[in-house]
């Protein structure tokens, strides 16, 4: 590690340390005061090395267990050293192995401060802050969005001479029999491992990835708001990591911390059509969410593993006070029975189908069926490419496709990874006979499609499930701007039309058709129609037209 | 991060026109965890004669409509099963709809656990619930805190930040 000392980036790090940090009256504390100038007096070399208690995870239904925590390397944490007067001596970040290097102020007291952020020292991307405590009105240029930064403090004892050994622990602040006191600091630094294994993981496909801001909020208040799960909010880029003692400390979960950064990656480093929503093993679920939620819960066992050997961590499980649950993807999940519509439980609607053929394509264990030992790279390549850019909805599919596009064409392993989980014959779009979209002609006919109701639970959750929306690509026979029109029986029915690679949906005008106005280019034009989020299950009929309208819209013009 | 230049068939919406609301954005833009395939609870009730002797109900619902569970009952340390339930394997479940499975079990002064595991045949899936009994009722984990958390503090360079002890090694 390369130790930065206060001299010429001082300017610079003045500057951003303005930025990083919210330097407003209205942050509270001593807001208004002057930031202080950098220390540029004589200094010390400071080394030692920090690390976080882990506490660790047996199979269930032992689920984590207080009784032989472990220490944890922190690594590539921000870290910095603070003069007694809390001017900023030195910055760095620590290494693989959690070992520092810094420069102290000679002949005075300095505290050692180990941040829970990643990336740059001056302008990190990630940062792990507490979910629940805001600043309600932070300057724009605050990255925290006025959060509170995790850190951890140490003194440092006044030295005239260079410093060794000044190692640093994160306490778990949990006692071997499951005792909790008031503060648990190693929490933050739980999560920030996590995602320096999944910014590994990334970096061993693309060295020169960069990473947008991430906002780890570690959310340990049962106040009500964001409690129910935890989950990754793309408006917001963020992480929320439930770490409720006595209830479910999801910090400790790695695959939990992993399978909510890999929306994040979907988010950012590729695409997803995801409709959101509760999901779980044995849901027979839309294709996009599948394939999101599948794809999240196979790159954690990813993540947790190790990108050069090809071996990862395939077990997930879930820890809660009362006990949890878990789920291994080297296994063959959902073999037994059927579920609605006389269907098998693996197919291209199951999360668990999705990770078990992710995570095959990325393992080299020669497991039985897999026959593949890709690794990561050309999952990446694929995320980063044909799945970003296919004009259809995000699935199984699509993913298939684009690493075909990787690879070089098909495989047989790949296609017997597939044909296990009972998902063949297939191109982007599932096209085969019974396949997926409803196929019609953007001509000006009238065809007839069915929402379906695979579930009826009076969940508001059943607008994610299998079959809720029907897929429709409308070959064009002309160019420029065509109409959608669709109508519900009744008219009143609860629908939404969604776009590939579109956040927004449309709803109709109260008692009204559907009708939208687009532009297609290419080929095809490709939506959806489906059950409105958050009404329940229901068959709802309707027809669809797509025709091409004689001249393009103009903007309205003032007056 | 610098993104690929994408070159996609847009579609380019003109809502003028449209008889169609554009939704300002989905109600649910989050990704979450996978949820528990069962939710199970438990009630213990001690027999009025013998307070070491209780009984205990669970109560087992999926989420998804499942052709087979089979249910393990694994006493912890101060419990002895006394009257396991007959049948281990629950059956076909539907979804949302509870099952319930009784045992008896004799509870040691100390308290003791009770562990119930559910699996499904085909499946690597397995779900615990653990029974706290007796003098274990109350869970230590549940304990309030001694203290109070590290409130925010604003740095005199104005980041806004929660200090936790470092522990000296």
């Amino acid at each position: 590690m390369t130790p930065f000392r206060y001299g010429v980036c001082a300017a610079i790090a003045v500057a951003l340390a303005a930025l990083v940090g919210c330097n407003d009256a209205t942050g509270g504390g001593s807001g208004g005061s002057a930031v202080p100038a950098p220390y540029t007096g004589p200094t010390v070399q400071v080394t030692g090395r920090v690390t976080y208690t882990r506490v660790p995870s047996l199979p269930l239904p032992t689920g984590l267990d207080y009784g032989n925590q472990v220490e944890m390397p922190i690594r590539g944490a921000v870290v910095e050293i603070r003069d007694a007067s809390n001017r900023l001596v030195s910055y760095g970040n620590t290494d693989a192995s959690g070992n520092y290097t810094l420069r102290a102020a000679q002949n005075q007291g300095n505290t050692l401060r180990v941040k829970a952020a990643l990336g740059s020292p001056l302008s990190p991307n990630t940062y792990v802050v507490d979910a629940d405590i805001a600043d309600p009105n932070p300057p724009a240029s605050d990255p925290l969005r006025g959060k509170a930064l995790f850190v951890l403090d140490s003194p440092l004892t006044v030295v005239a001479a260079d410093l060794t050994g000044q190692d640093v622990n994160a306490a778990s602040g949990i006692s071997s029999t499951g005792v909790f006191s008031a503060s648990r600091p190693s929490g933050p630094f739980a999560i920030l491992d996590v995602i320096y294994r999944a910014q590994a993981l990334i970096r061993s496909a693309d060295p020169g990835a960069s990473f947008p801001m991430l906002l780890a909020n570690w959310d340990t208040d049962l106040d009500g708001t964001d409690d129910a799960s935890s989950f990754y909010r793309r408006s917001e880029s963020a992480l929320y990591i439930r770490g409720f003692e006595g209830v479910d400390l999801d910090e400790f979960d790695t695959h939990i911390v992993a399978h909510e950064w890999g929306h994040y990656f979907e988010h950012h480093f590729s695409r997803t059509d995801s409709l959101g929503g509760s999901h779980g093993d044995g849901d027979f679920l839309d294709d996009s969410i599948a394939f999101g939620e599948g794809f999240a819960t196979g790159l954690a066992g990813m993540i947790m593993g190790d990108p050069v050997t090809h071996v990862g961590d395939p077990l997930y499980v879930e820890n809660t006070a009362t006990g949890g649950f878990s789920f291994d993807m080297e296994l063959d999940d959902d073999t037994v029975g059927t579920g609605p519509g006389g269907r098998p439980y693996e197919g291209y609607w199951s999360e668990n189908s999705v990770s078990e053929i992710l995570y095959d394509i990325f393992d080299s264990a020669a497991d039985a069926g897999d026959t593949v030992d890709l690794g990561f790279t050309p999952i990446y390549q694929a995320m980063r490419g044909g799945e970003i850019s296919t004009p259809y909805f995000t699935s199984i599919f699509t993913f298939l496709n684009a690493l075909e596009q990787v690879i070089g064409g098909r495989q047989a392993g790949i296609d017997a990874l597939a044909a296990g989980e009972n998902i063949g014959a297939r191109d982007d779009h599932e096209l085969t006979p019974g396949g997926r979209y409803l196929n019609i002609l953007a001509n000006g006919t009238t065809y007839a499609g069915t929402i379906q109701a695979t579930y009826a639970n009076g969940d508001a959750a059943d607008f994610n499930k299998l079959f809720a929306r029907v897929m429709i690509r409308a070959g064009l026979t002309a160019s420029g701007r065509h109409r959608i029109t669709v109508t519900p029986d009744p008219i009143t029915a609860p629908i939404e039309l969604r776009l590939p690679n579109v956040a927004q949906k449309w709803l109709p005008l109260p008692g009204e058709p559907l009708i939208y106005d687009a532009f297609p280019m290419g080929n095809d034009l490709i939506f959806s129609v489906g059950l409105e989020a958050g009404f329940t299950g229901r068959t709802i009929p309707f027809t669809v037209t797509v025709e091409p309208m004689a001249s393009p819209i103009m903007p309205e013009g003032p007056g | 991060m610098r993104r690929p230049l994408i070159v996609l068939p847009i579609l380019i919406a003109a809502v003028v026109g449209c008889s169609a609301d554009p939704s300002p954005s989905r109600p649910d833009d989050r990704g979450i965890k996978p949820s528990a395939p069962f939710t199970i609870n438990h009630e213990s009730i001690p027999a009025a004669d013998d307070p070491q002797r209780h009984a205990v109900t669970l109560t087992i619902t999926s989420a998804a409509a499942l052709p087979s569970a089979l249910l393990a009952i694994a006493p912890g340390p101060g419990v002895a099963v006394v009257d396991p339930p007959p049948p281990t394997d629950l059956g076909a479940l539907e979804a949302g709809v509870a099952k319930q499975v009784a045992v008896v079990v004799r509870v040691g002064d100390a308290g003791g656990t009770l562990t119930a595991t559910i699996s499904r045949p085909g499946s690597s899936v397995r779900q615990s619930h653990l029974v706290r009994l007796g003098a274990a009722a109350a869970p230590v984990v549940d304990a309030a805190p001694p203290g109070e958390a590290p409130r925010p503090v604003v740095t005199p360079d104005g980041e806004r930040v929660i200090i936790h002890q470092g522990t000296p090694r």
